[in-house]
């Protein structure tokens, strides 16, 4: 995951951001508004719902700036509010992303069409299926899987011990191993 | 997915979903959308925090006069009480002196049976002017732990009320790093 005190100016960026300058905040929400937005999509979201959740998210960041005592990255500080302002925010929307009545995503464009078909379907499936996960379980899904995010970093953003974030993500992949074969994607 | 025979191949292949799934389209204005939402979100907080303090403004002042009329009401009771009790004192002492001398005056006369009726009257009296008596003392202490309550209710609402006027003021909203 990025992080910004991967930058060499770390000391000079955290303190214009607890400072809350608005220039040093427009850089820290580009560098990690891939992952949230990404997160909001890997719950269920959609379309206006993910620019909300993000935006809410980040207002929620804005806000508490001044009071970031600097104990992990900055990084994983914003997806942990990020993991609970999502998750707020799905409960508010109408309901689970089982993808019923939802716009089908735009899919790998060199893929011939037939296996397209078939690859489009299959994702989206999976996808469906880590949104219906239980929401801590969908967030370890998304940070590790998706993000590429080690396990104490998955650990950090959903403030839990490394080993329970290794059971959540555990019992993740059992319950998509059978939501998947219950749908019948083999 | 089934057909998956251990946990790796399924990781890699839930992994390349995941990936190969298009990312939602980049925001250019999202600092400033959030930016206005905290301006927003700020809003609400100091209209809230307005009530919350004008709320807890008024606990105080119930408390204030809950208090102030426990207070009276335990002068008064005191008073009133004391008043009562020092009259009932006065005719229980009064009652006792006029029995004993008339069971003296019965026992000069040599007339013992009218004696004994005196002194058996004398004693009934002064037994129901003693349940009297405690009857209106436990009254009394019974009246006084109400109020007391009343009042320690009251000091423990004053207590709720300044912690939370203590949390509205402070900055708890949001988290930590």
């Amino acid at each position: 995951m990025q992080c910004v005190g991967d930058a060499p100016n770390e000391i000079d960026e955290l303190a214009l951001l607890r400072r809350q300058d608005a220039d040093a905040f427009a850089r820290l929400v580009a560098l990690h508004q891939r992952v949230v937005l990404g997160l909001a999509q890997s719950r269920g979201l959609r379309g206006p719902d993910i620019d909300d959740a993000a935006a809410e998210t980040f207002a929620v960041v804005w806000r508490a700036l001044p009071r970031f005592e600097g104990r992990s990255a900055i990084g994983t500080w914003v997806y942990r509010i990020a993991c609970r302002t999502i998750g707020r925010r799905r409960d508010r929307s109408s309901g689970p992303g089982d993808g019923a009545g939802q716009p089908r995503e735009a899919v790998d464009p060199a893929a011939e069409p037939p296996l397209q078909l078939v690859n489009a379907e299959r994702d989206r499936l999976i996808w469906d299926a880590v949104a219906a996960l239980e929401p801590r379980q969908a967030m370890a899904v998304e940070l590790y899987y998706r993000r590429g995010a080690s396990v104490d970093e998955v650990a950090a953003a959903l403030e839990c011990p490394p080993a329970t974030a290794k059971t959540l993500l555990h019992r993740a992949r059992q319950s998509l191993r059978e939501a998947l074969e219950r749908r019948g994607v083999t | 997915m089934s057909g998956h025979e251990n946990w790796d191949e399924f990781e890699q292949d839930l992994s390349a979903s995941l990936r190969a799934r298009s990312e939602p389209p980049i925001i250019a204005d999202l600092a400033t959308r959030a930016l206005e939402r905290a301006a927003v979100l700020n809003g609400i907080d100091l209209e809230e925090r307005t009530l919350t303090l004008q709320r807890i403004g008024r606990q105080r002042h119930f408390s204030r006069l809950a208090t102030a009329a426990a207070l009276v009401m335990i002068g008064v009771v005191l008073w009133f009480g004391g008043q009562r009790y020092l009259r009932w004192s006065q005719a229980l002492a009064a009652d006792a002196q006029s029995s004993d001398s008339t069971t003296l005056a019965s026992s000069s006369d040599g007339n013992a049976d009218g004696a004994l009726s005196t002194m058996s009257t004398s004693t009934t009296t002064t037994t129901i002017a003693s349940t009297r008596g405690a009857a209106f003392i436990g009254g009394l202490v019974l009246a006084v732990a109400l109020i007391l309550m009343a009042l320690d209710r009251a000091f423990a609402a004053d207590s709720r009320a300044t912690g939370a006027a203590r949390l509205a003021g402070s900055h708890y909203w949001g988290a930590a790093g």
